[in-house]
């Protein structure tokens, strides 16, 4: 208010001076053509829009009173605001010749592409974009204009995901596919079996050791092992015989090691939906019998690709087995043909050794157990046939046999199978005619009619606007063109699809389109009818609208997209956290850290709260794992739950989250700028410049010599580096609280020398990290304002919710519009800001600000409707 | 005349050359690059001063004659650790930086000049579990950076599988049905080039190139379709699963580029070999390669690296004796052949893009040396690249941020 009146005084009065009197007296002497500090020429700087990047940098640099330096003689405050507001003056008026409009055209993204083609063709799964070329980044963000190139590697790569897409939408049989319906019992299971033989499961009745194969121990060697060959396998293989038909439980009482250990044997030959049941409990296994454990165990259920057992597989989802108590679970979950199905007991821990490494085996055991009492699956699940998918591209043309004496090319078919041999040794006997089904295809009596009348659904939603008559033909006369090369109508129709989901108009997303831009910021993916035909002119219908996206399921891929883009959690997968220094580390705990960001920002958007919530919530959001993780008791179970935290409590805001820290580490050690980094340009929009040229990174050293604080002292040491690492790295330093998978520590862990940790001994998996030396989370900040730690840090950050607002604001703009933040932008940023102060800018608050502001919307700066 | 027309003239008139080449003319130059993303320790690497030996290079010592090293190398400009990895064969500066454009790549740009003679212009190929930064070191004029083949079985099926009748005249009709989708979707981008603003142009026009890169494709494609492919003597292989097997991958991907090469069926590769999220199966190694090459100087975790980077050295090593062996007119394969090894990352613990770690081999070029440029102030790696480029008979006395061609090479 003061600053307006400033201006508008200043700029009216005789007295004004021209900005470059204030750059005379105050920059020069540093930022002239010989000294140039900085490799900055303040002389050489014109008021144009060649160098508005530049000007926006010195009227901030002035603003916030990072220049002139601390120890230079410093400006007047009214002189300095005055400068401020004449640049501020200026700046806007170059501004606005440079802004044509605010929102470009621009390309989807791949995400985008695959979201957008699996609703067209409701498709419950589709997995295409490891297809396409990698999207650009722009100030972090995919969703940029900038980042999206074609190439003719694009369109090759469309091109060969749309005909996989179409793959499995188009159904070529009139019949549905045969139904597979099993419940399997583990004992029988190849692998199942072996284990055990060999003991590294045992065989479960009622809750306890079934007597028909006893637990395996005694005959111990010398070193007190029960070897993988010892003389009670020749018994034990004749017991087993009789155990193949038993429908007792199998305990398992360590975690797969290698992809299948524990497989079903089971892989669908169709793809399709299925739907698959397990009952599953947890106990702790005490030398010899189950026992209650104090907390539930866990497993899952992953699907591997065909001819990848070995390696990672898909989470299909996690299960929680709770103590001595049959929980029995369902879930329905798209399959692709020839996945195999494998289960985990991921609550296991490894302590680096397998249950027959350690002495006496299963009978002198002492740890963890899951037990599955059985397995059943049952699908395809068609509940209409042909299905919905097929009913997208087709309607309801009629699938018939092949015509006799046909001229047409016939299409193509793949080869129905099984999958033979011991990965699953169950499996579905095919008859011939399922093998070989006589050949059938969509028809169409009068396929220019039926194409045309196809078209005129399918476009509309494929454009995501009205199409004319008129911009239907050209699809049509290339079906027509294709009738005449002798394709069939299913292949010339593929054609058709192929030319319509690979035109500009389905590729590139329109300026002008409010509902498409609205669908692709809050569901990533295409609008709906209601929302194409919603007048979103009306501010009523508008938050109408937001709050019926934000409650649709389809949001769950605006949080997920949005989480790995702003706070980087893309590249929590980055790293593995080394294995000797964090043996802790294993899926549950990656699994719980992901989940907890994800729900973090649904809770806060879910229930408005407040921006500063972002950093002190008064709550987490929490697995089993992570709240064990973080010390926090009494949270059970793999969904996540909401934990009321105590005020002093570090956790619950992001920079106590575990995912943060991890993605700002390398696995191994963390570092102070990476982090600091991270935090003035994800939280605080602040980014900081590029390192000059020729540095070289800190060389790290984990032997403990020295800690990487120290390394750094460097950044303190030479004024070169001060001014901008003063900025950095005290976010950094207070995050050096949180070693890299987020546990809190006060000792750095060491491979090399150090003490004992007071843990070694008392936990499930194997100590041999030493404590180094002392972590200090303690830093000031340029301002002078001091931190004894991330609490501290915390505390700071969040008395300023108008600043953590705006830099929010700045990041889901750029998401949501594919633009960056001008300097024009920033009077509608505090506008959006300041409409949601008195809810203390709650970030649903926020979103539909944002939603109703001019920076979404798109209009000119300044120009009439 | 513009490259756009002259891929078009070319496709247009059969300019492709014979098969069965006159006896006396020299087989043609080509150009294998070999990224290997997860570096090599330079303690082990570089040779000390005055020598040109070190630890790694004893393993490929037999090949001396045929290999130069260097070491004071980097792209100015070029940070951002990892990141790096799809600027080895640009040079484009700073990867990690919200402003990044990348630009045209070394082997993209021979590859348009050399070669269109053959099937494929060029091959990018990698072995790796999983997406990471340095999938593939390929990168097209307007920087995007191009998809790499990961399976063996498919790149041979490519290069020496000939189609069942019913198969060639399926991919016939699609690239015959192609086309059309091709005139289609440039006639839509035309219409809708009128009502889009000004400033969105620049986007369509990206578009348009991409159509009409492919249109001029087709002709080519369909004359390649009609062409038999080599016969070699070399089965199927069939893709190794386990991705710990890292060195063997590397080794069926080192033989099929090799037959790739010597059959002519390109003449232009780019490999990256990366062992990320790979606990490699070599003896002695339980750790995965990444977490290993942040080792913190802790000696056992650096022996355990070392036994990673030996292993690959080593397959480096047998594939120079396979190129070796395979003898040309004028030479072998590997006169015929410049073979770049090296990575983006010049110290991995620390991060460094600086000093990288470089060999050249083959390509008749004078080898045997090491090459020591100054070590804290780097020459432009790129200057190797315009000597690389004259050396395959392309006149260009400027790549990226050269500042001149490499002496000594």
């Amino acid at each position: 208010m003061l600053r307006h009146f400033l201006a508008c005084f200043l700029s009216t009065s005789l007295f004004a001076a021209p900005p470059t009197a204030f750059l005379e007296q105050h920059c020069y002497d540093c930022h002239d053509a010989e000294t140039k500090k900085g490799d900055l020429d303040l002389t050489a700087l014109t008021f144009d829009a060649q160098h508005l990047d530049l000007l926006v940098k010195v009227h901030d640099a002035v603003e916030r009173g990072e220049m002139p330096p601390k120890k230079k003689k410093q400006p007047a405050e009214a002189e300095r605001g005055a400068f401020v507001s004449e640049m501020d003056v200026k700046l806007m008026a170059l501004a606005k010749t440079d802004d044509q409009g605010r929102i470009r055209m621009r390309r989807m993204t791949r995400v985008e592409f695959q979201n957008t083609l699996q609703d067209l063709l409701a498709l419950p799964r589709l997995d295409i974009t490891a297809l396409l070329p990698a999207d650009g980044r722009v100030a972090g963000y995919d969703k940029m204009a900038g980042a999206l190139d074609i190439s003719p590697a694009h369109l090759a790569a469309y091109e060969e995901a749309v005909e996989k897409a179409l793959d499995t939408a188009i159904a070529t049989n009139s019949a549905p596919p045969r139904v597979f319906k099993r419940r399997i019992y583990t004992a029988g299971l190849f692998k199942f079996g072996g284990n055990l033989l060999q003991g590294q499961f045992v065989l479960l009745k009622d809750k306890q050791p079934d007597p028909v194969l006893p637990v395996r121990g005694g005959f111990e060697d010398k070193k007190g092992h029960v070897g993988d060959a010892g003389p009670d396998l020749e018994e034990r293989r004749k017991l087993l015989e009789a155990v193949k038909k038993s429908e007792s439980a199998v305990g398992l009482l360590n975690p797969n090691l290698a992809g299948y250990e524990a497989a079903m044997n089971v892989s669908p030959i169709y793809a399709g939906m299925y739907r698959m049941k397990l009952s599953l409990w947890g106990f702790h296994w005490n030398a010899g019998k189950p026992e209650p454990c104090t907390a539930p165990q866990a497993a899952v259920l992953r699907a591997h690709e065909e001819g990848k057992q070995q390696e990672g597989g898909r989470l299909l989802r996690a299960f929680t087995a709770p103590s001595m108590q049959s929980n029995e679970a369902e879930i329905t979950e798209w399959l692709d043909a020839h996945e195999s199905i494998v289960f985990d007991p991921v609550s296991i821990p490894w302590n680096g050794l397998r249950v027959g490494q350690v002495a006496g085996r299963a009978k002198k055991h002492v740890g963890p157990g899951v037990a599955i009492d059985w397995f059943e699956i049952e699908g395809p699940i068609n509940a209409v046939w042909p299905p919905e998918t097929h009913k997208r591209l087709f309607g309801d043309l009629p699938i018939k046999p092949w015509p006799q004496g046909s001229e047409a090319v016939s299409p193509q078919r793949e080869e129905v199978r099984s999958i033979g041999g011991y990965v699953p040794s169950m499996h579905f006997d095919l008859t011939s005619q399922e093998r070989k089904p006589p050949l059938e295809t969509v028809q169409s009596a009068q396929p220019e009619a039926d194409a045309r009348k196809l078209l005129t659904t399918f476009l509309p939603k494929a454009f995501r606007r009205e199409v004319k008559p008129e911009e239907i033909e050209p699809y049509v006369a290339l079906l027509r063109s294709r009738l005449a090369a002798k394709d069939c109508f299913e292949d010339a129709m593929r054609r058709v699809y192929v030319a319509v989901l690979t035109s500009p108009e389905f590729l590139f997303h329109a300026p002008d389109s409010l509902a498409s831009r609205l669908s692709y910021w809050l569901w990533n993916g295409p609008p709906d009818a209601p929302l194409l035909a919603a007048d979103l002119q009306n501010p009523a219908v508008l938050r109408n609208e937001l709050d019926r996206l934000l409650a649709d399921k389809r949001s769950e891929r605006f949080i997920e997209d949005f989480t790995n883009q702003w706070l980087e959690l893309s590249r929590l997968d980055e790293t593995t956290p080394d294995p000797q220094l964090y043996p802790e580390y294993r899926f549950l705990l990656h699994e719980g850290m992901a989940t907890e960001t994800r729900a973090f920002l649904r809770e806060l958007i879910q229930n408005d709260l407040p921006i500063s919530s972002l950093l002190k919530p008064g709550f987490a959001m929490l697995t089993q794992r992570l709240a064990e993780h973080y010390g926090i008791k009494d949270v059970h179970g793999v969904e996540p739950r909401k934990m009321p935290l105590p005020p002093e409590s570090l956790r619950g805001g992001l920079l106590g989250h575990a995912a943060i820290h991890k993605l700002t580490a390398n696995g191994t050690t963390t570092s102070p700028v990476k982090r600091g980094v991270w935090v003035m340009d994800r939280v605080l929009n602040d980014p900081a410049p590029p390192p000059p040229p020729g540095i070289s990174a800190v060389d790290p050293d984990t032997r403990s010599t020295t800690t990487v604080r120290e390394q750094l002292e460097k950044h303190r040491a030479d004024a070169n580096c001060t001014a901008c690492h003063a900025k950095i790295d005290p976010a950094g330093f207070a995050l050096e609280a949180f070693d890299p998978i987020g546990g809190l520590r006060d000792r750095y862990r060491s491979n090399g020398q150090g003490d004992e940790p007071p843990e070694k001994g008392k936990t499930d998996w194997r100590v041999q990290y030493k404590l180094g030396p002392k972590v200090d989370p303690s830093g000031t900040l340029t301002d002078g304002r001091s931190f004894s730690g991330p609490n501290d840090l915390n505390a700071i950050l969040a008395s300023d919710p108008a600043r953590l607002a705006r830099a929010f604001i700045a990041h889901l703009s750029r998401y949501a519009t594919g633009t960056d933040v001008s300097y024009a932008d920033r009077a509608q940023i505090r506008q959006i800001v300041e409409s949601t102060k008195s809810c203390g800018y709650g970030l649903r608050s926020l979103i539909h600000a944002l939603a109703a502001n001019q920076i979404f919307i798109g209009r000119r700066m300044g120009a009439k409707e | 005349m513009n490259r756009r027309n002259f891929l078009r003239a070319a496709g247009a008139c059969l300019a492709l050359p014979s098969i069965g080449r006159a006896a006396e003319k020299l087989p043609p130059k080509r150009l294998f690059a070999i990224h290997v993303p997860l570096g090599m320790m330079p303690q082990f690497f570089f040779p000390k001063a005055g020598e040109t030996s070190s630890p790694y290079l004893d393993l490929i010592a037999a090949h001396r004659p045929h290999f130069t090293t260097f070491s004071g190398l980097s792209h100015p400009g070029v940070d951002g650790n990892h990141h790096a990895g799809q600027c080895f064969l640009t040079g484009a500066p700073h990867p990690g930086q919200p402003t990044f454009r990348n630009s045209l790549s070394l082997d993209q740009l021979v590859a348009e000049q050399i070669g269109l003679d053959t099937r494929f212009p060029s091959l990018a190929v990698s072995v790796r579990k999983g997406e990471h930064y340095a999938d593939s070191i390929a990168v097209s004029r307007s920087g995007v950076v191009l998809p790499s083949e990961t399976s063996a079985e498919r790149l041979y099926r490519r290069l020496f599988v000939a189609g069942t009748p019913e198969e060639k005249a399926a991919t016939m009709r699609r690239i015959e049905a192609g086309g059309s989708v091709l005139d289609l979707i440039l006639d839509k981008a035309k219409r809708l080039e009128k009502s889009t603003a000004a400033e969105d142009r620049a986007r369509l026009e990206q578009y348009f190139q991409s159509v009409r890169e492919l249109e001029g494709r087709i002709q080519r494609n369909i004359e390649w379709e009609n062409r038999p492919k080599p016969k070699v003597d070399y089965p199927q292989p069939k893709d190794i699963a386990d991705a710990t097997e890292v060195i063997a991958r590397s080794k069926l991907m080192f033989d099929l580029i090799r037959l790739a090469l010597q059959t002519d069926s390109t003449r232009v590769v780019t490999l990256s070999l990366s062992t990320f999220s790979v606990v490699p199966h070599v003896p002695g190694v339980k750790s995965e390669t990444h977490g290993l090459t942040h080792h913190g100087n802790e000696p056992d975790k650096i022996a355990e690296l070392k036994k990673i980077e030996e292993a690959q050295m080593t397959a480096f090593g047998d594939l120079l004796k396979a190129f070796q062996s395979v003898s040309e007119t004028g030479g072998s394969l590997l006169d015929r052949t410049q073979i770049l090894y090296g990575s983006c990352l010049g110290n991995a613990n620390s991060h460094s893009n600086q000093n990288l770690p470089l060999i050249l081999a083959g390509g008749g070029f004078k080898h045997g040396h090491h090459l020591a440029f100054d070590t804290t102030n780097n020459t432009p790696v790129a200057n190797l690249f315009v000597s690389m480029l004259q050396n395959l008979g392309i006149e260009a006395d400027k790549f990226s941020s050269s500042t001149g061609t490499m002496s000594g090479v």
